[in-house]
């Protein structure tokens, strides 16, 4: 967790820099990009004023603003004291404070350093699997002497059972708590949470989605050697090896090593799933055209299609659900600019929208951020909103027809109160069904898309530029390039469409698929 | 509930409803007709008093409650609380005003939020405007339980775990919950058991005497109406037919229309003989409301054209029938498609006029002026076109009741009723037909 917080503070400073200079350059130009970036200020000026106005106080607040007119204050209010607040951050920043700020995060990181570097259970020092043969078959470098494929597998083990004992700690601790503490005998969720219990097929996703976060949240532990060595740049890494010829342990870089473990479709050069190459590396998938290890490649790759999909569904889900929200409580014209906006984004074919913004976007530091992946996510989300908004409309307007929509009104609620509290925890079994499987078929459109070129660059792994790679040779002995990630990509997505349908069955048993048509979105799981 | 001496124009109503109208827009895009859903009523409810609203569904009593409360956008009138405009109020005197004004829900399945627990529901509007402290609203919430008959152990319950009456009390712990003086009751108990709608019925009642508030009764059901309130008033169509102390107006109905919703109540005893009124087919479409009296497309009672005076009753229920047809035929000929089908000639309506009027007059006996305006309205109708024949008939033997609005005229001290029967020179309906009530 804390080398989680490390690299995620390091990735801020990284990020902020180009941003920072990207934004002056907008403003300076004086073109659609300023213009932009001084709408969006604005809106940021509002969202911190209104969560300050929250925490101030409204009398002290309307205190400042009675001399406008009323229809003016409100806005006033919030764009006033946001605008303060980014102002004297803007000049603390301007005038050295943000050298403090800058110290205070270093002492932070410092202290949490450490921490990070202390070892692991499931680091990969741990248990190594990396190492040579000597002529009398006894192995040098892995984990008791163990050969790599039996050491690298007791590391999966290993990390497979920690992350099912943490899965048990969540789960009887949730039971303890619903046994002891929780102050409601009885909630609503509880009954959804015995319905999963019966559910099959849901299990059998989770199992899947369980599998697939584990791969992703364990890549650097999981791979038989690490990504920076064998993927990113080989010729910085070498390895020891038993040289036969010379008779003695030698050093060769991983670059050279790759370039004679290549898979290419025939058997002198060809390793398939599970062999060992000349340098006593073990490959549990085989390898890529390029000689890099597959299982490494793969594991990587799921952290990038995860991270990238999350991203990507949650924006999409979030612009969605307030949209969703916006035009079922105001309806009339707010509803019907948002039909004409997303009806103009899904009237265009989605796989030429994310081409072109793709290709539009490629020089903004945006592309920078995440090897493309980030973009990737954007433009995901920017293109794919629509879609999920049409599945929320629907529930978001039957709720907000309900009676204790109308008496919230009634006592004085507001009206982001109203949408928060009584139409958003209705929605948010949807939430979860159709963002599972929405999340699916964002998979599969990443992989698409590598395969196509686009997307994440090279050389960051990603599952379809293997699916690419191995194109040719499906036919031959190195099948493994293309099926396996194939095969992967495949589960996974069933795997996330069972945890949609499981949600779906579990939340609203009554509508079986019956009160909303979700059929348009899951169809939709299959891809762009 | 029962201070009978309270009656009438209050000398300083609570809530006071000045020409209120409430239309929906249509949901066409052009040449749509609005629903006049609420059509100019007026009425005023006095301090400590329980006003009844009842109609058939459909008549706009919902809305009516809803406008009073602003929860609808009100296209007209004024509706004053406390001496106080409401329909003036900014958004921050709206917000401050609401806690005065309150609402309990028919439905109790759909008036409280199921995500929440019956804790919270209470709560929200006492969060909402910010009322005392942390465990003051705690307090208030528990004694709020208690005081509608449930159980301060129940904060921590969810709405599931509760029965329709015991929903319908949090709904009123909830109304109740800001302190209000005027609460409006949108059926409060017609989704409920027989059993249970005594039990909240009494609650409403007790704590109408506890808080002293005022309520807003709306209902379909009149003998809930006889036994809670002070004054009723009758709806139809959007319009406030008759209003009046509820046991003079049970007792003696001056309007035609109550006088046929009241008949309908079935007596217990079966060897009274009771002559019920029976209304000819359904309530008219309030986005195309008959002109003049509301009521006069079904009334029993209408005003008839004194030259057709030999007319029998039999006979004027055939040509009323015989108007009815031809109106309709004559609203669907002015829809374009059916306009553009008339002029290619593939007019497809099933009988024609004259067969109509076969089957309606074959077996009854005309007076012969009324037969021969019936037989030219025919011969136009095939001639030049139901509008023109509608207008020829409407010339015959329509009447004031179908030409003008009708005013509201006081029948007796604190009543008023909308009928032109009340005017000077036409019978009083009890004079017309003796045979009911």
């Amino acid at each position: 967790m804390a080398a989680g917080a490390v690299s995620v503070g390091t990735a801020v400073a990284a990020a902020t820099g180009p941003t920072a200079t990207w934004v002056r350059g907008a403003l300076a130009s004086r073109g659609p990009a300023g213009v932009a970036v001084v709408g969006l200020s604005v809106l940021l000026a509002w969202l911190v004023g209104v969560v300050v106005a929250a925490r101030v106080g409204s009398e002290r607040v309307e205190a400042a603003t009675a001399a406008l007119p009323p229809r003016l204050r409100r806005p006033a209010e919030r764009v006033g004291l946001g605008g303060v607040v980014l102002v004297g951050c803007w000049l603390a920043v301007r005038f050295g404070a943000a050298d403090a700020v800058h110290a205070v995060g270093e002492t932070a990181l410092a202290a949490v350093r450490p921490i990070a570097d202390l070892p692991t259970l499931t680091a990969r020092e741990t248990v190594p699997n990396r190492g040579y043969q000597l002529p009398d078959g006894t192995w040098r470098g892995t984990f008791l002497g163990l050969s790599p494929a039996v050491a690298w597998g007791v590391r999966v083990l290993l990390i497979h059972l920690y992350v099912l004992a943490w899965a048990a700690w969540v789960w009887v601790g949730y039971l303890l708590f619903r046994a002891h503490y929780r102050r409601a005998d009885w909630t609503p969720r509880d009954d959804a949470v015995r319905r999963l219990r019966g559910h099959r097929w849901g299990q059998f996703g989770l199992v899947v989605v369980g599998l697939f976060l584990t791969m992703a949240l364990f890549a650097p532990s999981l791979g038989t050697t690490t990504a920076e060595q064998n993927l990113y740049s080989p010729f910085s890494h070498t390895i020891q090896y038993y040289d036969p010829d010379l008779g003695r342990v030698t050093e060769i870089l991983v670059g050279n090593a790759n370039s004679q473990t290549r898979s290419v479709g025939y058997a002198a050069e060809n390793l398939g799933p599970g062999s060992y190459d000349r340098f006593g590396r073990f490959h549990p998938f085989g390898t890529l055209t390029n000689g890099k290890d597959l299982f490494t490649f793969l594991v990587h790759g799921a952290r990038v299609s995860l991270v990238v999909g999350l991203l990507s569904v949650g924006a999409s889900t979030v612009v969605a659900t307030a949209f969703a929200l916006l035009s079922a409580y105001y309806r009339g014209v707010a509803d019907l600019i948002l039909v004409v906006t997303s009806d103009t984004v899904m009237g265009v074919p989605r796989l030429l929208l994310l081409i072109l913004l793709t290709v539009l976007l490629a020089d903004t530091p945006l592309a920078g951020l995440y090897d493309g992946g980030v973009l990737l996510a954007l433009v995901l989300a920017a293109t794919g909103w629509p879609f999920l908004w049409r599945a929320f409309r629907g529930p978001s307007l039957q709720i907000a027809e309900r009676d204790w929509v109308d008496a919230a009104r009634n006592y004085g609620q507001s009206p982001l109160g109203i949408m928060r509290l009584h139409m958003l925890p209705y929605l948010v079994g949807y939430l979860l069904i159709y963002s599972s499987l929405v999340l699916g078929g964002v998979i599969l459109a990443i992989a698409g898309l590598s395969f196509l070129g686009l997307g994440v660059t090279p050389p960051t792994p990603e599952w379809g530029r293997a699916v690419d790679m191995g194109r040719e040779y499906v036919a031959t002995e190195s099948w493994h390039i293309s099926l396996i990630p194939g095969a992967m990509v495949t589960l996974v997505v069933i795997g996330f469409n069972a945890v949609g349908d499981a949600l779906r069955d579990v939340v609203d048993p009554q509508s079986d698929s019956g009160a909303t048509d979700p059929s348009e979105t899951e169809s939709r799981g299959g891809g762009v | 509930m029962s201070d009978s001496e309270r009656s009438g124009a209050d000398r300083d109503p609570l809530v006071s409803v000045e020409g209120l109208r409430t239309y929906y827009a249509s949901e066409r895009l052009i040449g749509g007709k609005p629903v006049k859903a609420v059509d100019g009523v007026s009425f005023e409810i006095g301090r400590g008093e329980t006003v009844g609203i009842v109609g058939e569904s459909g008549c706009g009593k919902t809305t009516l409650g809803r406008s009073v409360l602003r929860l609808e956008d009100v296209d007209a009138g004024r509706v004053y609380f406390d001496g106080r405009d409401v329909t003036e109020l900014g958004r921050r005197e709206l917000k401050s005003w609401r806690q005065d004004a309150q609402m309990v829900y028919q439905n109790p399945n759909t008036a409280v939020n199921e995500r929440m627990t019956v804790g919270q529901i209470v709560r929200e509007p006492l969060d909402v405007h910010g009322w005392g402290t942390d465990s003051d609203r705690r307090d208030r919430v528990a004694e709020l339980l208690e005081t509608v008959g449930l159980e301060a152990e129940h904060y921590h319950r969810y709405p599931h775990q509760f029965s329709g009456g015991q929903r319908q009390r949090i709904g009123i712990a909830r109304a109740l919950a800001p302190e209000p003086e005027f609460i409006v009751l949108d059926e409060p108990v017609s989704a409920l058991d027989v059993s249970v709608q005594a039990k909240i019925l009494n609650l409403l009642t007790d704590l109408q005497e506890e808080l002293n508030l005022t309520y807003m009764l709306i209902a379909h059901d009149l003998s809930v109406v006889r036994h809670v309130c002070d004054r009723v008033g009758v709806m139809y169509l959007g319009k406030l037919m008759e209003l009046g102390p509820t046991e003079e107006l049970f007792r003696s109905p001056s309007n035609p229309y109550t006088r046929a919703l009241l008949s309908a109540i079935p007596h217990a005893d079966p060897t009274v003989s009771q002559d019920r009124i029976t209304l000819r087919g359904s309530p008219p479409s309030p986005r195309d409301p008959p002109t003049g009296c509301g009521f006069s497309t079904r009334c029993p009672f209408k005003i008839r054209p004194t030259e057709h005076d030999a007319v029998d009753e039999e006979g004027w229920t055939r040509i009323e029938e015989f108007r009815a047809v031809l109106r309709d035929r004559a609203r669907n000929a002015d829809g374009f498609v059916d306009g553009l089908k008339r002029r290619l000639g593939v007019d497809d309506r099933a009988t024609p006029i004259r067969e109509v009027r076969d089957d309606l007059f074959g077996d009854v006996s005309l007076p012969e002026a009324a037969r021969e305006r019936i037989d030219r309205a025919v011969a136009t109708a095939a001639e030049e076109g139901v509008t023109e024949a509608t207008e020829l008939l409407d010339d015959a033997f329509g009447s004031v009741c179908e030409t003008e609005v009708p005013d509201d005229h006081p029948t007796a001290a604190g009543r008023l009723s909308r009928c032109h029967r009340h005017r000077d020179e036409y019978e009083e309906p009890d004079e017309y037909r003796t045979d009911t009530r």
